[in-house]
């Protein structure tokens, strides 16, 4: 019935393929029963692996008529080498623009079609691809995203316009903003023989020496199916979807090695103390106490999370107030990386005025520290992580493209699509003398380096690279 | 079983050279109105709920009557310092660091601002279960603020950072905030409100205000007549009745009269004025073009839908790349810019709705600005003066519709809606995405559209092109020798601060 109806009003066109998603939507649910992912709401995750190493992941929800696609692969700028660096960023450009047999543009022009939006992102450790449409557009995008992932075109004069808008973006987010551009040099020095040495974007004469048959190597290598997790969330039944991957996916060869990248033996401590300061013309100072670690588990993330809550946790205020009240920083961030394949420091960052002191912050911080290492951690403290992650949990409930946002980060990065529960029973079991062993090993000995971009006045220039000698400068 | 919400698709399957619209029945997709419901409380306020019992959290939104075009010109700054002394000064018995302890151990998001509308806007986010401390929370920052001194100067401290770390324009974001008070500056005047928002943050002005000043400010402002209350999202059944008793609580004076509005642009020139802003240490040039149309008046919803549809053809919302007129041209066939992005704005100086424009941002290498300026109105005038096809039509006009289908509103984006069209006194569509799909359905005919463009966006328009980067002398040369141009400034950046 729905079929003559649809007939009898819409069809001016020529291919209708209605019919599978109809008789497929209300074909069999999954049989399992899925994993709880947010903690406090009814959404579910449905895993599944095929064949050729393709991992998915379904997130039903119909509380609206849109649905999601995320791919995330493990080809981020630490697939690449020195020479050859911005590839995968620039990589990622190239997959909008022509697939074999189709139009160039073919893709965005049937994603605007649908009513679809959607990006793309690279990072360090991998690379990213998203977009929003009406559910009843999923086979056509799968159809679509089948095209690049297995038959992408790479050739002129699409692959040589392209590096003009690469470079477009590499000065509008690098050489126009000179914290980004002293970021650039210190990063070159603090990560020396190691995939991180370069900016994601590159550099810019290795996009402008970029060809097609290296653009084509790193297609072949690292857009494989064993180096991708897809997640889909919409109005749909999990078993639906996965017939449909299988249909578009199920083809998909190669193959990509795990990606473990080499560091230096002596790379946690061979800096530990220095101080990495250079300048460019701003107004204010930049710094950051990088703790460098290899360690991405979750309960790392976690209890930076209770450290934090432990420095923040005086009469006076919270570290940033006291900061700002002390008139000695304005800006305070903590953050653990876990998204690295390796390389996962704790950064402590802070941005102060022209005359505030950085030996001032540095003293407050460290005597700050100390005052955590030496009290005790309270029921209260674990109990407010918990209610913030409540809160977190409830903010991302509300959207389901926050949600399957969330749980590609989680299955990515932590195998783990019920990541949020676990955090919660982290916090849960956490003693005492695990958390304390945890913050003494990072925190104790005081094993940072810092990095710093300040005003011209206060060292030399970055442009001047002064780390080349190993020629360090200093700062107040 | 999941319970669909079916779409009906008649999709295409993409072909070798051309991808045909899709066309759906929008009609067979539930798309239930909006319900609020407005409860009047004694002394002239209001309370407005839009619940959901799907969410794990409430909103609860206080909008004070009496806004910045209330007050003298010379108080906005002060206004802008009282927003953030409200809870930075501390409220009832606790002062700021005892207050950042509760809502931090709570989880609970509490904010002051001045919405667009200029009027000082309270705003506090929680669990539900942590109605009741909320309620105490905006008890004691409504009713007893303590506004001192040490907290005066912790904030005009942290203001003239901000300031400074602001000059260094060193953000695309912050570029543009730059980009936009000089074109307002050309368009409407030196001392526009518009073209004074840096100025008014200045150092000079954040010292200038006294506590009393902001004491001052809030006795006038703390009104309920004309108060609005906003809750949203899940909370109690005795959410109503708490509300009502914090607004009884506010004293109730005289409704507060709007005496003046940003000023209103009456003329219109054949010529676009130009002003370069020189950053040095910028590699590439972020530019602006931009037409305001003076006389374009309130659009009907045929009109609306027409200008929509125009501005996806011109540069599309929905896709990645963009195949539409102004990124094919800048970005797909040239190569030249990473980000270029169009768009109409039907009311500039909001809350004066008189000023409509078209805005085209773009980035250009700084020795190829004049090619890039050159492309840019080409562009324009080409889509000005031909207009969009019959394919360019179909293809937008079911996008656009598509896209409104595949939105993902929650209750908190429904309210912001709902609510900001309350606050600037006209009465909401309950159901606005309905409204849009009609008005975009009779849509058919690319020459009505085209006429449109005509006697809307190639008529009676004043043009001002901004560039700020560091394009060369003769490159400045070269701009100066287009026609259409006329070249007002080359100002340094450290000059506008």
């Amino acid at each position: 019935m729905y079929y003559k109806k649809i007939l009898r009003t819409f069809c001016t066109l020529l291919f209708l393929f209605y019919t599978n998603l109809f008789v497929t939507l209300s074909a069999n649910a999954s049989s399992s029963d899925g994993i709880s992912i947010i903690p406090g709401s009814n959404l579910k995750a449905y895993k599944y692996s095929f064949k050729n190493g393709l991992r998915l992941i379904v997130i039903p929800d119909n509380r609206n008529t849109l649905a999601t696609v995320h791919f995330i692969l493990d080809a981020g700028s630490d697939r690449e080498e020195l020479g050859k660096t911005g590839l995968a960023h620039f990589f990622e450009h190239m997959m909008f623009r022509k697939t074999k047999g189709l139009a160039e543009g073919n893709y965005d022009r049937v994603l605007a079609s649908v009513g679809g939006s959607g990006n793309a992102g690279t990072g360090d450790s991998l690379v990213t691809y998203y977009s929003n449409f009406p559910a009843p557009a999923l086979q056509t995008m799968l159809k679509l995203e089948s095209a690049r992932f297995l038959h992408l075109d790479l050739k002129d004069p699409y692959f040589n316009i392209e590096k003009g808008a690469v470079i477009s973006e590499r000065n509008l987010r690098v050489e126009n903003n000179p914290v980004q551009r002293g970021y650039e040099v210190i990063r070159s020095e603090v990560q020396r023989g190691t995939p991180q040495e370069w900016m994601v974007i590159g550099e810019k004469q290795d996009v402008k020496n970029l060809n097609i048959k290296t653009a084509q190597k790193f297609y072949k290598d690292f857009y494989t199916p064993n180096n991708t997790l897809i997640v889909i969330g919409g109005a749909f039944e999990p078993d639906y979807v996965e017939k449909l991957v299988e249909e578009y996916f199920g083809e998909w060869k190669g193959h990509t090695p795990s990606n473990s990248p080499k560091y230096p033996n002596n790379y946690l401590t061979r800096d530990i103390g220095k101080r990495f300061i250079c300048s460019e013309p701003i107004t204010t100072k930049n710094i950051q106490l990088v703790y460098p670690s290899f360690d991405s588990s979750q309960k790392s993330v976690v209890y930076s999370w209770l450290f934090l809550a432990m420095l923040n946790n005086t009469k006076q205020g919270s570290f940033e107030y006291r900061l700002q009240k002390n008139n000695m920083a304005n800006q305070f961030m903590l953050e653990k990386v876990y998204y690295n394949t390796k390389f996962n420091p704790i950064n402590v960052h802070f941005v102060l005025s022209e005359k505030q002191n950085i030996k001032k912050v540095e003293q407050f911080w460290n005597k700050n520290v100390r005052r955590v290492l030496n009290t005790k951690l309270s029921q209260n403290i674990i109990d407010q992580v918990i209610k913030n992650q409540k809160v977190y949990n409830a903010d991302i409930a509300e959207k389901l493209t926050s949600v399957v946002n969330l749980v590609t980060d989680n299955s990515f990065f932590y195998n783990d699509p019920a990541a949020q529960e676990t955090e919660m029973n982290i916090l849960k079991n956490v003693t005492e003398k695990e958390f304390k062993q945890w913050v003494q090993n990072i925190f104790a000995k005081k094993q940072y380096y810092m990095t710093g971009i300040v005003p011209t006045k206060d060292a030399k220039s970055c442009e001047s690279n002064p780390f080349s000698n190993n020629k360090l400068t200093s700062s107040n | 079983m999941l319970k669909h919400k079916i779409l009906i698709f008649c999709l295409s399957f993409f072909s070798l050279y051309k991808v045909n619209a899709v066309e759906l029945d929008w009609r067979t997709v539930p798309i239930p109105s909006i319900s609020y419901n407005r409860i009047a409380s004694n002394g002239g306020g209001a309370i407005y709920t839009l619940q959901s019992q799907d969410s794990l959290k409430f909103r609860v939104q206080v909008v004070f009557s009496e806004s910045i075009f209330a007050l003298p010109e010379s108080d906005i700054t002060a206004m802008s310092a009282l927003s953030d002394m409200i809870i930075l000064g501390g409220f009832g018995k606790k002062d700021y660091a005892q207050i950042e302890k509760e809502l931090t151990q709570n989880g609970i998001f509490l904010t002051s601002s001045i919405n667009s509308m200029g009027q000082l806007t309270i705003t506090c986010e929680a669990l539900t279960e942590d109605f009741v401390r909320v309620m105490r929370i905006l008890n004691n920052l409504i009713l007893r603020p303590k506004f001192d001194e040490k907290a005066l100067k912790i904030w005009k401290q942290q203001a003239k950072n901000s300031f400074s770390q602001f000059t260094n324009a060193n953000t695309l974001g912050v570029q543009m905030q730059f980009i936009s008070a000089e074109a307002a500056k050309l368009a409407f005047g030196k001392d526009h409100y518009l073209a004074t928002t840096i100025k008014r943050h200045s150092p000079r002005n954040i010292d200038a205000i006294k506590l009393q000043q902001i004491k001052n400010l809030y006795d006038t402002i703390k009104n309920r007549n004309g108060l609005n209350l906003f809750l949203v999202g899940s909370y109690p059944k005795n959410a109503i009745n708490n509300v009502n008793q914090l607004i009884t609580r506010i004293p109730s004076k005289d409704i507060a009269i709007n005496k003046w509005l940003p000023g209103r642009l009456t003329k219109y020139s054949s010529k676009t004025k130009v002003a370069l802003i020189r950053k040095k240490d910028m590699t590439q040039s972020q530019i602006s073009l931009r037409y305001y149309y003076p006389y374009m008046g309130e659009l009907n919803s045929i009109e609306k839908a027409q200008i929509k549809i125009a501005s996806e053809v011109f540069s599309s919302t929905v896709g990645v790349i963009g195949n539409d007129r102004f990124s094919k041209a800048m970005r797909a066939d040239s190569g030249l810019s990473y980000s270029p992005r169009a768009f109409f704005i039907p009311d500039v100086i909001d809350p004066n709705t008189n000023v409509s424009a078209f805005m085209m941002n773009f980035q250009s290498p700084n020795d190829k600005v004049y090619d890039a300026v050159i492309l840019a109105q080409k562009t324009w005038q080409q889509f000005t003066e031909k207009g969009i096809s019959k394919e360019e039509l179909s293809m937008s006009r079911s996008s656009v519709m598509n896209s409104l289908l595949g939105n993902e509103l929650t209750v908190y984006d429904k309210s912001n809606f709902i609510f900001s069209k309350i606050l600037q006194g006209k009465v909401p569509s309950v159901n606005p995405i309905q409204e849009s799909l009609e008005s975009l359905e009779l849509q058919k005919n690319a020459s009505s559209i085209n006429q449109f463009i005509k006697d809307k966006l190639d008529f009676r328009s004043s043009g001002v092109l901004i560039i700020m980067g560091n394009p060369s002398k003769d490159v400045i040369k070269k701009l100066r020798s287009i026609s259409s141009l006329d070249f007002i400034e080359v100002t340094d950046i450290n000059s506008l601060i």
